[in-house]
C-alpha cells in the first residue's frame, strides 16, 4: 500500500481518525510471525465499542507465533477511494493488504453486518464463497451469527461457533502446526466449537467454563475519535437464567457464568490504568443477577472515586434496581435508565416468559425520578405469538402513565419478534409485515414518546439472514453486488437493491420471509447440538397454548 | 484544603494526530493524565471531570508547533509524573514545556490573541486579506491571524479554500511576543 498516497488523501475522508491506527495500545505488527487480521464488518467506531472484538484481538496478540492487526469496514467515501485508485483494502496497523495475511478472521455481532463483510472480501481482491478460492488467506468467522452457521457454510472456510476463549488458542495452534489449508481444515474440526463446511457433520458449541481475565483485554486499543463506547467495558455475567422465550442470546451465551468480584475489580484496576477511560460498565445480558454486583458496585466505587471514574449498567431489571441497587448507581453520573418489558400485556409476558411486572417497571421509574435521572428509555416488542388489538393499544397507555407517575423523559424503542433460531419460537412464522407496520404506526401515533427503532424492510432482510440457509449466502453476495452496504445504519440501508438481489437468484423475499417452520423437523441450524431442542419444543407448545394460536 | 494549582502544557500536534479534531485531541489529552496519576482536580456535581481549558481549536489536517492546555491540579505532579506523562502521549503529539503557573497568570484561551500560520502548496493567492498579515517566500506563505469574536479563523478559509498543507507556529499574545 503507498503509504504517502493515502496519507494525502485522509484529509478528504469523513472522520480520517478512524483510518489511522496509531491509538493508544494499539497492536504492534511482528515481524516474521503468522499474520492474523481481525475484521469488524462495520465501521471502526462500532467495532472499537466491542468488547468480544477486543477480546479475540487479546487472544491472538497474546500468541507469540502470531502478529495481530485490524481492519474496519471503510466508510463508502473511502470505498470509493479505494475502488477509484485500485487500493485493495489494508490493516489499520501497518497498511498490509487484506490478502497478504495468513488469517482474516471476521467478528460477527449482528446479521445486517454480514454485506460488510462480503464487501470487504470483494475489495481485497477476496472471492467470497470459498470453493471458488484456489488460494489465499484463510477466511475464518465467529460471534452470535455464527450460532446459524447455514448462511455462512458457502462463504467462510471456519466458522467458530461458541465461546472464541474456549476454541481460538486451539484453533491457532492447530494452524501453526499445519498450514496446509486442506491439512488444516481436515485436523481442526476435531476441536469443539469448530465447524468446518464440507467436513464436518455437527459441532457442539465451545463453552469457556470460568470466566475469569486470562483473555480479558486488559489493555485494549483507545479509540483516538469519539466512539458509542467510549468506556471500559467489563463483562460481568454470561448466559442468563432468565430465558425469555423469544431471546437467542440466552441460548447463545449459555451456560449462566459469573465473574468473581476480585477478577471483577482486576480487569476494572487494569483498564482504569492502561486507557485512562473514566467510565465502567459492567456488561452482560442481564447484570443486575449477578450475586455480588452491590459489593462490585462498591469496591469499584470507593478505588477510584478520585479519579472520577464512574460506574454504568448496561443491562438492569427492574426487580433489582427497587433495592440498594439504585442508591448506589445514584451517586455515579446518571445516563439514562433502560428497561425492556417487551409488552405491558401481563397475558403476553407468561406467553414470552417475561418476569417483569408493570408494577415493578412503574416502581422503578418513579425511584429513578426522585434519585435524580431524568431519562428512560423502554423496549417494546410487536408481533408476539396471541398479540391481539388490545395488547397494542395498552402500550401508549402504559408509556402515559410511566411519564404522568415518574415526570421521566420517556423514549420508547418498539420492534418486531423475529422468531430466532435456538429459541422456543424458533418454530413460529414471521409475522406479516403489513400488520406490524400498522402496529407500530399505531404506537407512534399514540404514544407521548420519542419512538426509534423500527424499519420494515430491515426487519424482513435481518429475519431472512437470521433464520437462512445456505442458498441464503448467494443472495447475500448478489445483494453486495448490487451495492447493499453498512445495512445497520438505516441512512444507507436500500432495500431496493434486496429485491434486485432476490430477483437475480429468481427467487423473493417473500419466499423466504414467510418460510413455515412449524412442522420441520430440522432447521438449517441443527448442525448446531444444542441440548435444549426438546425443552424449547415444550416452551413452544405451552406458550402457543397459553397465547390461543 | 490545599490551594489548587495549575500546569499550562505546551504540545506539538503533527500527522497522525494532526487528524484527531479538537474535542477527541482533549478526551486524547484527559486520558493520558488519568494514565499518568496527575493529581487533577475534578469538577464539581454528578458528573465531575477534569478541570482544565485549551487553546483555541486547531483545523483538522492542521499540524502545529503551539498548542495548550492547562489544567487544574491538587499539587505538583512531581517530576516522575511529568516525565510518565510525555510517555503517554500517543503518536504525534509532543510536550514541549510544562509550566506551573502563578495566581495572575491569564487562562490561555484569553492571553492568545492570535497565531502565525505557515502554509504551503501550489498556487498560493497574493490577494489582500482582512485581519491577516502576510509573506511569500517560495512556495511557502507566513500568515498571521489575529482573533475576532473570540476565534481565530482558519487561514485555509481566508485564502479562499485550497489544497494546502499548514502549520501553526506560535501563538503570540496582546503585545504580539510569542507564547
Amino acid at each position: 500500500m503507498n503509504i504517502s498516497k493515502f496519507k494525502k488523501q485522509l484529509g478528504n475522508f469523513q472522520k480520517p481518525g478512524r483510518y489511522l491506527g496509531s491509538e493508544k495500545n494499539s497492536y504492534v505488527p511482528k515481524k516474521g510471525k503468522l499474520k492474523f487480521l481481525l475484521c469488524f464488518p462495520d465501521d471502526y467506531t462500532i467495532g472499537m465499542s466491542s468488547l468480544g472484538f477486543h477480546t479475540v484481538g487479546n487472544i491472538v496478540d497474546k500468541e507469540a507465533s502470531y502478529s495481530c492487526e485490524r481492519c474496519f469496514a471503510p466508510w463508502p467515501d473511502m470505498e470509493e477511494w479505494l475502488r477509484k485508485s485500485n487500493t485493495g483494502l489494508f490493516s489499520l496497523e501497518s497498511k498490509t493488504e487484506v490478502s497478504r495475511f495468513d488469517i482474516v478472521a471476521f467478528s460477527l455481532q449482528y446479521e445486517l453486518s454480514l454485506t460488510n463483510m462480503v464487501n470487504m472480501l470483494d475489495l481485497s481482491g477476496i472471492n467470497p464463497f470459498r470453493l471458488k478460492r484456489k488460494n489465499g488467506p484463510l477466511i475464518m468467522g465467529g460471534g452470535p451469527v455464527c450460532s446459524n452457521p447455514a448462511i455462512l457454510e458457502e462463504i467462510l472456510d471456519v466458522i467458530v461457533i461458541g465461546d472464541a476463549e474456549a476454541s481460538l488458542p486451539c484453533i491457532l495452534k492447530e494452524y501453526r502446526k499445519n498450514k496446509e489449508k486442506s491439512v488444516f481444515l481436515s485436523r481442526v474440526k476435531n476441536i469443539k466449537g469448530v465447524y468446518v463446511p464440507g467436513h464436518s457433520d455437527r459441532v457442539s458449541p465451545a463453552v469457556c467454563e470460568k470466566l475469569d481475565n486470562k483473555y480479558f483485554p486488559k489493555s485494549p486499543p483507545v479509540s483516538l475519535i469519539d466512539i458509542p463506547h467510549n468506556r471500559i467495558n467489563i463483562e460481568i455475567n454470561r448466559g442468563c437464567r432468565n430465558r425469555c422465550s423469544f431471546c437467542r442470546a440466552s441460548a447463545v451465551y449459555s451456560p449462566y457464568r459469573e465473574k468473581k468480584t476480585d477478577d471483577i475489580l482486576d480487569a476494572a484496576s487494569g483498564c482504569i490504568s492502561s486507557t485512562g477511560y473514566d467510565e465502567v460498565a459492567l456488561t452482560s445480558l442481564s447484570g443486575t443477577d449477578h450475586s455480588r454486583l452491590i459489593d462490585v458496585m462498591d469496591d469499584i466505587h470507593y478505588a477510584f472515586r478520585d479519579l472520577g471514574v464512574s460506574v454504568v449498567m448496561s443491562s438492569m431489571r427492574p426487580a433489582h434496581f427497587l433495592g440498594p441497587l439504585s442508591e448506589k448507581m445514584a451517586r455515579m453520573r446518571k445516563g439514562g435508565i433502560t428497561f425492556a418489558p417487551e409488552t405491558p400485556s401481563e397475558r403476553l409476558k407468561k406467553v414470552i416468559n417475561k418476569r417483569v411486572s408493570n408494577r415493578q417497571i412503574l416502581d422503578a421509574a418513579k425511584i429513578a425520578s426522585s434519585k435524580g435521572w431524568r431519562k428512560m428509555k423502554l423496549y417494546f416488542m410487536v408481533g408476539l405469538p396471541g398479540e391481539k388489538e388490545e395488547d397494542i393499544e395498552e402500550i401508549p397507555r402504559f408509556v402515559r402513565k410511566i411519564k404522568k407517575e415518574s415526570g421521566l423523559m420517556i423514549s420508547v424503542s418498539v420492534k418486531p419478534m423475529i422468531p430466532q433460531p435456538e429459541t422456543p419460537f424458533q418454530w413460529l412464522e414471521n409475522s406479516d409485515i403489513e400488520d406490524l407496520n400498522r402496529k407500530v404506526r399505531f404506537i407512534a401515533k399514540k404514544t407521548p414518546a420519542r419512538i426509534s427503532g423500527f424499519n420494515p424492510q430491515q426487519h424482513i432482510v435481518e429475519s431472512i439472514l437470521a433464520r437462512g440457509d445456505s442458498s441464503v449466502a448467494g443472495i447475500l453476495v448478489a445483494a453486495q453486488k448490487e451495492g447493499a452496504r453498512f445495512d445497520q445504519w438505516s441512512e444507507h440501508f436500500n432495500f431496493n437493491l434486496w429485491e434486485k438481489a432476490f430477483n437475480n437468484k429468481n427467487s423473493s423475499w417473500q419466499e423466504y420471509y414467510y418460510r413455515d417452520f412449524r412442522e420441520n423437523a430440522r432447521f438449517p441450524w441443527d448442525v448446531v447440538k444444542r441440548s435444549r431442542k426438546e425443552k424449547n419444543r415444550m416452551i413452544y407448545e405451552k406458550a402457543i397454548e397459553e397465547a390461543g394460536v | 484544603m490545599s490551594k489548587e494549582i495549575r500546569a499550562r502544557i505546551k504540545y506539538s500536534k503533527s500527522f497522525p494526530a494532526s487528524y484527531i479534531g479538537h474535542l477527541d485531541t482533549i478526551n486524547c489529552m484527559k486520558r493520558a493524565l488519568r494514565r499518568s496519576g496527575w493529581p487533577v482536580v475534578l469538577t464539581r456535581g454528578f458528573n465531575p471531570r477534569i478541570k482544565l481549558s485549551t487553546s483555541p481549536p486547531l483545523s483538522l489536517g492542521f499540524s502545529s508547533d503551539t498548542e495548550f492546555i492547562d489544567v487544574s491540579l491538587q499539587r505538583h505532579p512531581g517530576k516522575y509524573r511529568r516525565d510518565i506523562l510525555c510517555s503517554e502521549m500517543i503518536s504525534g503529539f509532543k510536550i514541549l514545556e510544562i509550566r506551573f503557573l502563578s495566581e495572575e497568570d491569564k487562562e490561555i484561551n484569553s492571553l492568545i490573541e492570535g497565531f502565525f500560520f505557515s502554509i504551503k502548496g501550489e498556487n498560493l493567492p497574493e490577494k489582500k486579506i482582512d485581519d491577516a498579515e502576510f509573506e511569500i517566500k517560495k512556495d511557502e506563505m507566513r500568515m498571521k491571524v489575529y482573533k475576532k469574536g473570540g476565534n481565530i479563523r482558519n487561514p485555509v478559509k481566508l485564502l479562499g479554500g485550497g489544497d494546502f498543507k499548514v502549520k501553526k507556529l506560535y501563538a503570540f499574545d496582546a503585545e504580539e511576543e510569542a507564547i
